[in-house]
């Protein structure tokens, strides 16, 4: 995989072509963030491997409130500092792909070990919302989260989800319009 | 232990700053893979003496910035179902080093063993880690 | 970019020094990044190659970026991608100290299936009870014996092979034609017989118990087993992944190591993939094949694990090269879901029967010029020395020549043939079988991944190899005078 030059194409490419707006899922593995994928896209997936690579992207396209969205499963994540091929592809995915919205999905028992990767990228400046999956799990292990006081900490939309359960999905779909109307002209 | 030149803390056993000597061990000295310096080996029977004295003046010791940890002992070493935290990693390999930062494993944390053969499992926070002694080495922890 | 932080109110403070190092990078930066400046000025900082490549092309200023980095570096005794790690982390936790309450004190993972799965006095037997259902009971018998029974015996003898012949004999006056879709070696009634009736079985029961293994969170446990058995062979518990999935498509197997970590690990991991671990058609066969006798089979699997062993030790011996740590996150066990494995099957099988249908078409026109040409017997009785040395008849060569397209397709060859063998015939052709070259597919593979000069020496290694070990075999088993 040639980064350096696929990067250096996208630096040049007019942004104002017309296009489905992007949301791309990315978070640590073992998060549920394909369950949140399955859940946001229809029945028209299709998973290809990374141009060059073994690592698989899945894209689908999802209906939220009135936009349809091209939506984007990556490979799991640590940091943007990456170490491993899966990573490298998630991070170029991120540099060249322009999505509208980042949804950073992170598991609530291990909160403490993942909200770096959420400050990361907020600092890189990307449009990024959280969304705190496995919230029964950690209930069940005697954890409560003040969602909204990290809400106000991080300065961006944050929703508890237990996605294997379906639930918080409706919320996280409003918040998804609510900030796609709000910050993408 | 701490170089004495430099004053970077490292394990005794890591032996990255010998990888070219010919000698290898048994040279009776200890080379920092921070700076180079070479120390000679510490006696056994002065080291047993440093540390009943670092133990009583412990609480003089105060105001300085970087803490020093005296009965910080590699995580390998932790018994299983003991807990510890986690005091300083071995920033010697790069490569190590980075994985151990990917799962979340640095200074403040607390780790519990759970299973130490035939690969070390331990808990990290909510999440469980397995890896091999070469890893685990370059985690220092200290018991509460 | 709607990036909401305004630069002035940074959600992240480092320590001043880094501070200071990262407004003046980001002060020299002129390019347009999708990331923020600040972010490519942290990412260079940590010595990032990407990036760093990236903005050697870009940036004018670079030598100047370059410095700051090199003065920042030189004031911590720690690498600065540690430093930054640790101050984020910092920050993070100061987030969450009013975010997280956690009622009670000991949280308690691990269940017990959990606990008798890593624990070597339980693991280890629970590990061979999976192999054991898994892939002997599921793929060997079920897959290779009851499917393979139904499709291939009853649909295509009865049923589908009888009327393409007719067909073909009725529609096309040339004979050399007629072979070339029907009879014997027809692109239908052998390459499309094959793929169907014999592998499609075999492949879809393997893939099925793989995504079983692979969503229940069972892999790193079987990593954290084997570990340090891999270790002698060069490899660590991470292999485990491309080492099982060898036993399911080599190719797909060869592939997946890439993933390892080490060129080291690399090359050592293909080689065994040539060598020494069969693919489930392959292995599919082969059970069918021997399991009639238990001591066939434990023959066949011991010597194959023995040569498996050592030369996975030789390879770690004489390669050098760097010994990567192992480690790997352990989800907890939980029970799959059955939409998601299905899912994961059928795109499996899909990639596997899109990657191998047109070699199998291939292989059969191959063979049908071979055929034609005469080509074929030339090299038929070429090899009968070498058929003899191994104690088989001269009609075994072209179960070695089909190997030579495809694994499977060999060994399904020597399935057509069994009934004129004695059992340490038998024996002796699985095991060659099994170690001999891999298919085209995996050959093409291995050179496009490890490159010409690694992917021949293998493939040759491996030839060489094979055949040794078949004769070594032969000699050990007819002087003792055993009779299978």
């Amino acid at each position: 995989m040639d980064t350096v030059t696929e990067l250096n194409k996208s630096a040049t490419k007019a942004p104002s072509t017309r296009r489905k707006k992007k949301l791309v899922l990315v978070g640590n593995p073992n998060v549920g963030k394909s369950v949140i994928f399955n859940l946001l896209t229809g029945t028209y997936v299709t998973v290809s491997n990374y141009p060059g690579t073994t690592v698989e992207v899945a894209r689908g396209t999802g209906k939220i409130g009135q936009e349809v969205y091209e939506v984007i499963d990556t490979p799991g994540m640590y940091s943007l500092f990456p170490i491993t091929e899966e990573e490298r592809v998630t991070r170029t995915l991120l540099l060249t792909e322009k999505p509208e919205l980042v949804l950073h999905v992170v598991d609530a028992k291990n909160l403490e070990r993942m909200l770096p990767l959420t400050l990361q990228l907020l600092e890189a400046g990307l449009p990024v919302i959280l969304a705190v999956n496995m919230m029964d799990e950690a209930e069940a292990i005697g954890r409560t989260i003040d969602l909204d006081a990290l809400a106000k900490a991080l300065k961006i939309p944050v929703v508890g989800t237990a996605a294997a359960e379906n639930r918080g999905i409706e919320q996280l779909k409003g918040m998804v319009s609510d900030y796609v109307r709000k910050h993408v002209a | 232990m701490k170089c004495s030149f430099c004053g970077y803390e490292f394990n005794e056993t890591n032996t990255a700053g010998c990888k070219s000597c010919p000698l290898q061990a048994n040279c009776g000295k200890i080379k920092c893979p921070h700076c180079g310096f070479e120390m000679p080996q510490e006696n056994l029977l002065w080291k047993w003496f440093r540390r009943r004295r670092r133990g009583a003046g412990a609480g003089r010791r105060h105001g300085q910035r970087k803490k020093v940890y005296t009965d910080a002992l590699p995580l390998s070493q932790l018994e299983a179902g003991k807990e510890a935290v986690v005091c300083y990693i071995d920033t010697g390999n790069k490569s190590t080093l980075n994985k151990i930062m990917a799962l979340g494993i640095l200074p403040g944390v607390r780790v519990t063993m759970i299973q130490k053969f035939p690969t070390f499992v331990f808990q990290v926070g909510n999440t469980r880690v397995t890896a091999d002694e070469q890893l685990v080495n370059t985690i220092m922890v200290q018991k509460d | 970019m709607s990036g909401s932080m305004s630069p002035d109110s940074q959600l992240i403070q480092y320590d001043e020094t880094i501070e200071k190092a990262l407004n003046n990078i980001a002060k020299l930066l002129k390019a347009r990044y999708n990331f923020s400046k600040r972010m490519i000025a942290l990412l260079l900082l940590q010595e990032d190659d990407e990036i760093t490549k990236m903005a050697k092309i870009r940036e004018a200023d670079f030598p100047q970026i370059f410095s700051i980095i090199q003065q920042t570096k030189s004031k911590y005794k720690d690498p600065l991608r540690y430093v930054i790690t640790l101050q984020c982390r910092q920050r993070s936790d100061q987030i969450l100290a009013g975010v997280i309450t956690d009622s009670k004190k000991e949280t308690q993972l691990q269940s017990w299936l959990d606990q008798i799965s890593i624990n070597p006095f339980t693991g280890i037997p629970i590990l061979l009870l999976v192999l054991y259902f898994g892939l002997y009971k599921f793929v060997g018998q079920f897959g290779a014996g009851t499917l393979v029974d139904l499709i291939e015996g009853n649909l295509f003898e009865n049923y589908i092979n009888p009327w393409v012949n007719q067909v073909t004999a009725k529609l096309i006056p040339w004979p050399s034609i007629q072979t070339l879709i029907a009879f014997d070696y027809g692109i239908i009634t052998l390459g499309l017989r094959y793929a169907v009736a014999i592998i499609l079985p075999i492949v879809a029961t393997f893939f099925l118990a793989f995504s079983l293994l692979e969503d229940s969170g069972y892999l790193p446990r079987l990593a954290l087993l084997v570990d340090r058995l891999f270790k002698k062979i060069g490899l660590n518990g991470r292999a485990v992944i491309p080492i099982t999935l060898g036993f399911g498509c080599d190719t797909m197997a060869t592939l997946v190591s890439r993933t390892l970590e080490t060129k080291r690990e690399r090359v050592i991991a293909t080689l065994l993939l040539a060598l020494a671990i069969p693919c489930s058609a392959q292995l599919g066969v082969i059970m069918a094949l021997l399991s009639a006798n238990p001591a066939s089979l434990g023959i066949w699997a011991g010597f194959v694990i023995m040569i498996f062993l050592l030369v996975g030790y030789l390879a770690a011996q004489l390669m050098p090269g760097e010994k990567p740590a192992f480690y790997m996150e352990m989800p907890p066990l939980r029970l799959p879901k059955l939409s998601n494995i299905l899912e994961k099957t059928l795109s499996r099988v899909q990639w596997y029967f899109l990657e191998i249908i047109p070699f199998f078409i291939l292989a059969s026109v191959l063979i049908w010029i071979g055929k034609i040409t005469g080509l074929f017997d030339a090299i038929i009785n070429g090899a009968a020395p070498l058929m003899y040395a191994l104690g088989l008849p001269s009609e075994a060569a072209e179960v070695f020549l089909f190997g030579f397209f495809r694994r499977d397709y060999g060994a399904a060859g020597l399935y057509d043939l069994q009934d004129s063998l004695t059992g340490v015939q038998l024996v002796v052709a699985a095991a060659t079988l099994t170690l001999f070259v891999p298919c085209i597919a995996q050959f093409a593979i291995m050179v496009k991944e490890r490159g010409w000069k690694t992917g021949l020496a293998i493939a040759c290694f491996v030839f060489v190899i094979a055949f040794l070990c078949g004769i070594i075999l032969n000699l050990l088993l007819t002087s003792l005078g055993v009779t299978l």
